[in-house]
């Protein structure tokens, strides 16, 4: 089985609400179940992107933070 | 629970928004018992006209310096709670954004100045304490900034699809330790926390007391904000990017909270009716909130969230406030000397047309009818843009 499409979004030194809305527009042009790893420095964007995953159903696989970096690793559902 | 947990429940994990809410409207109403409702754009507007009195563009023989202002040493306080709190949590860091993001920062920030000068406030003071004093005003500055918000994000939107270079390009952090846990900033933040409180006994010394309180109570919403992260920017825009209705419910609820306090101190005649009234519940209070609840989407924060945010480090911010000072100063200019300031609207305390009863009512109607939208389009999806 080969392993989902993975696209990188680096939304280093932007705030929010872009690096959300960026988001929801890179997982429309993937296919179902492809991954979107997403960076960004802006706190405030965690809380965007975790309203995202439950209003939208897209799954946030993977959350991590580094060095004021976090990361995300959300997979298209639907 | 031991010492280290409970610092961990203040400064290791996010305060709930539920929690902001109820607390800033607590504090909002404490601080008009003091003396006058939160508000930040008069002090931005006292900084805006600060430097341009120094370049000599503004006359104003009554112009207070910012070191002893009252809404000036509200914001300076909001700053500092807001750094403090940064750095007792370890989350400060200087953040660069991309010259995109600078520049909206800085349009954002005229708007804001603008919007805040049409409508006689700016969000926290035009909307949230407007209403909360039960002025016309703020309702019309409600609907307003809830156009507003909507039609920024919607440029955003439009922005993000067909000019991603206006915000592309690489951004910096400075400030974070090179290992994984930068373990200074809680001691720092102690300190400044401790240096906070010596310059408010200071301004006691000086014979300048209710300086210090002002200082104080800006670095209590500071403190509160910034552990939350609650968002009135949120609060009018979310409903529209992903549907979640958190914040609008808690900002409703902070609305009605600080409304029955204001209303209690107005109607026990401790204070005078009219205050926080303002003449522009009309085309000033509509437009007003339009144009700066564009502004506060674009610069990614409002009167309360810029000037936290800026105490955070975040650049962009910084670029906001300077500019949110220098058009809330210009346009209050150009409104006196054209004849405007007297055109914004008429000032109408509710009670007047309605009675005490009616008006708390229509307040908290209007508060729940602003939270069930949310909560409806929350589950129906049916305004989402995202």
């Amino acid at each position: 089985m080969t392993a989902p499409a993975t696209s990188v979004l680096d939304c280093r030194g932007l705030a929010s609400p872009l690096p959300a809305v960026r988001l929801a527009k890179a997982i429309k042009t993937m296919a179902i179940g492809g991954i979107i790893e997403l960076f960004t420095t802006d706190r405030g964007s965690v809380e965007d992107i975790e309203a995202f995953e439950k209003q939208s159903g897209h799954k946030v696989i993977e959350q991590s933070e580094r060095n004021g970096v976090y990361r995300f690793k959300v997979q298209r559902t639907r | 629970m031991t010492f280290a947990e409970q610092y961990r429940a203040l400064f290791g994990r996010p305060w709930t928004v539920w929690a902001a809410g109820v607390l800033v409207a607590t504090v909002n109403v404490f601080l008009f018992a003091f003396d006058r409702p939160w508000t930040a754009s008069d002090g931005v507007r006292n900084w805006g006209d600060w430097v341009l009195t120094g370049v000599g563009v503004v006359n104003r023989p009554d112009l207070i310096a910012p070191w002893l202002y009252s809404g000036s040493l509200l914001n300076i306080g909001v700053l500092l709670g807001g750094l403090t709190a940064a750095l007792l949590a370890q989350e400060f860091a200087i953040r660069v954004p991309p010259r995109g993001e600078l520049v909206k920062g800085g349009v954002g920030g005229l708007m804001l100045g603008l919007g805040a000068m049409l409508a006689l406030g700016c969000n926290v003071g035009g909307f949230f304490s407007a209403t909360s004093a039960l002025s016309l005003s703020g309702l019309g500055m409600m609907l307003g900034l809830f156009a507003g918000a909507a039609i920024g994000l919607r440029y955003l939107l439009w922005e993000t699809q067909h000019r991603p270079q206006w915000s592309g390009g690489a951004g910096r952090v400075l400030g974070r330790g090179a290992g994984d846990r930068p373990s200074r900033q809680p001691v720092a933040g102690a300190l400044a926390l401790v240096a906070l409180v010596a310059l408010a006994f200071a301004y006691g010394r000086l014979g300048y007391g209710p300086q210090g309180v002002f200082l104080l109570f800006g670095v209590a919403f500071g403190v509160i904000f910034q552990r939350s992260r609650f968002c009135l920017v949120r609060a009018f825009r979310e409903p529209f990017m992903t549907g979640d209705g958190e914040h609008t419910r808690a900002a409703a609820l902070a609305v009605v909270i600080s409304m029955l306090g204001f209303t209690i101190l107005k109607f026990t005649d401790l204070k005078d009716k009219g205050e926080w009234v303002f003449p522009s519940a009309g085309a000033g209070a509509v437009l007003g909130g339009l144009v700066f609840g564009v502004g506060m989407v674009l610069a990614g924060g409002c009167g309360a969230g810029a000037i936290w945010r800026a105490g955070e480090g975040q650049v962009k911010l910084w670029a906001a406030i300077a500019c949110f000072a220098l058009g809330a100063s210009l346009t209050r200019l150009v409104l006196v000397q054209t004849g405007l300031q007297g055109k914004l609207g008429p000032a109408v305390f509710l009670p007047a047309w309605l009675g005490w009863g009616g008006a708390v009512l229509l307040v908290v109607a209007v508060m729940a009818a602003w939270a069930a939208f949310a909560t409806w389009n929350e589950a129906t999806q049916t305004f989402t843009m995202l």
